[in-house]
């Protein structure tokens, strides 16, 4: 009898060392899963990429709203990131062009912030005096036609240009207008 | 002291265009010159045509200066129309028009409304041409040194600055010195302070002396 106790105390530290290694394999199988719960195997997050982008949007009438071109698209959750954006839109008898060095989309294109080095100008089939706009930075709503902005502008109208801080510009009617510190000159 | 500028500029608080009608409106504290005048307005509309550009101002009043080396006329009104290309001005609403010349003679008119036509030579030296006044009755001062100071009104004035002719149409009161002249239309010729009242039907001439003080 007391040889066989024996035994099995001789076995018990072999059973121990078995059960430690079975729990260290067990947490290093769960552990894993735990980090990776953390940081979940990134989905594909609709991020995409495009280089000489274009888009045409058209109203329900089948009118086009606007011409959008970039040398580069990123799309990045709501928003898209454009690269040199270049804007087109024809209101009535006139060809607005916007540009910039970059601009963010929201809304599905129907608001776009222009950014560094903005410049707007009107052709005009029925009025001349060419219009051009020089600007930081401004917001085109594309269904309202409008255009908004804080920021230092300066436009040129025919002969006369004008400076001032924050503008508007109501592509339907053809109106602009500079909020404040306008100063004017001929040339 | 308000005056001309080489290079056409403005400030003003606020400006909208509006390219349809070729229309740029300025306002609030608006200066604008040019080499022709010097203008403080609240508003000032710049109206384009293909021919001709029309800057008609609205203020509390509208003050125009005016000057270079000969003349500094100085002006205000309630509504200018400034007419470049035509080098004329046309003042309405309470105008109130003074030109001092450096022979320190000074010419002054109130009326209801006045157009200044004055000239832009090619030697780009400035010169009054004339003045025509309407008013209930518009008014007419002229004084010079040495000279007597001639007072007048009439509903229409006009005043040739080239011929020195001042011409005085209807219901005319002329003063000057110890005479006063009533009648329907006289012409007063400033440089020999000499005056005509030409023949006319029904005219009634009164001629009042004032005894010698």
């Amino acid at each position: 009898m007391a040889f066989r106790i024996i035994k099995v105390r001789r076995k018990i530290p072999y059973v121990f060392a078995g059960l430690a290694l079975a729990l260290a394999t067990w947490n290093f199988m769960t552990g894993d899963e735990k980090i990776l719960e953390s940081d979940p195997v990134p989905e594909l997050s609709e991020e995409y990429i495009m280089d000489n982008f274009s888009l045409t949007q058209f109203d329900q009438h089948g009118t086009p709203i606007h011409r959008i071109t970039a040398s580069k698209a990123r799309s990045h959750k709501e928003q898209v990131i454009l690269s040199k954006p270049d804007i087109e839109t024809r209101v009535n008898q006139s060809l607005w062009q916007i540009t910039a060095e970059q601009a963010v989309a929201v809304q599905s294109f129907n608001q776009l912030t222009l950014q560094q080095q903005v410049k707007l100008s009107e052709q005009s089939s029925v009025n001349q005096q060419r219009l051009n706009l020089s600007t930081s930075s401004l917001t085109y709503w594309a269904t309202q036609k409008k255009i908004t902005s804080d920021a230092k502008v300066t436009i040129q109208d025919g002969l006369f240009k004008l400076s001032g801080t924050g503008f508007s510009v109501d592509l339907l009617n053809e109106n602009y207008q500079i909020d404040s510190q306008v100063e004017g000159s001929k040339h | 002291q308000p005056a001309q500028c080489n290079n056409e500029s403005l400030t003003a608080d606020s400006s909208k265009g509006m390219r349809q009608q070729g229309i740029i409106q300025h306002t609030g504290n608006v200066i604008f010159c040019n080499k022709t005048l010097h203008l403080a307005a609240d508003e000032l509309v710049l109206k384009q045509t293909r021919q001709q550009q029309t800057y008609t101002a609205k203020g509390d009043p509208v003050v125009i200066n005016q000057r270079n080396d000969s003349f500094h006329l100085t002006a205000k009104s309630d509504i200018s129309e400034y007419k470049p290309q035509q080098s004329s001005v046309d003042f309405s609403g309470t105008v109130n028009i003074k030109l001092i010349n450096t022979d320190n003679s000074q010419t002054a008119i109130e009326a209801d409304q006045l157009i200044y036509q004055f000239q832009n030579t090619d030697t780009d030296e400035l010169t009054p041409v004339y003045f025509q006044a309407k008013g209930t009755p518009a008014k007419f001062q002229f004084s010079r040194q040495n000279d007597t100071e001639v007072i007048a009104s009439a509903e229409y004035i006009e005043y040739s600055f080239e011929q020195q002719i001042l011409t005085l149409t209807g219901n005319i009161r002329f003063s000057q010195g110890e005479s006063l002249i009533k009648a329907e239309k006289l012409i007063y010729n400033v440089t020999n302070q000499s005056w005509e009242v030409p023949q006319m039907d029904n005219q009634r001439l009164e001629i009042i002396k004032k005894p010698e003080s």
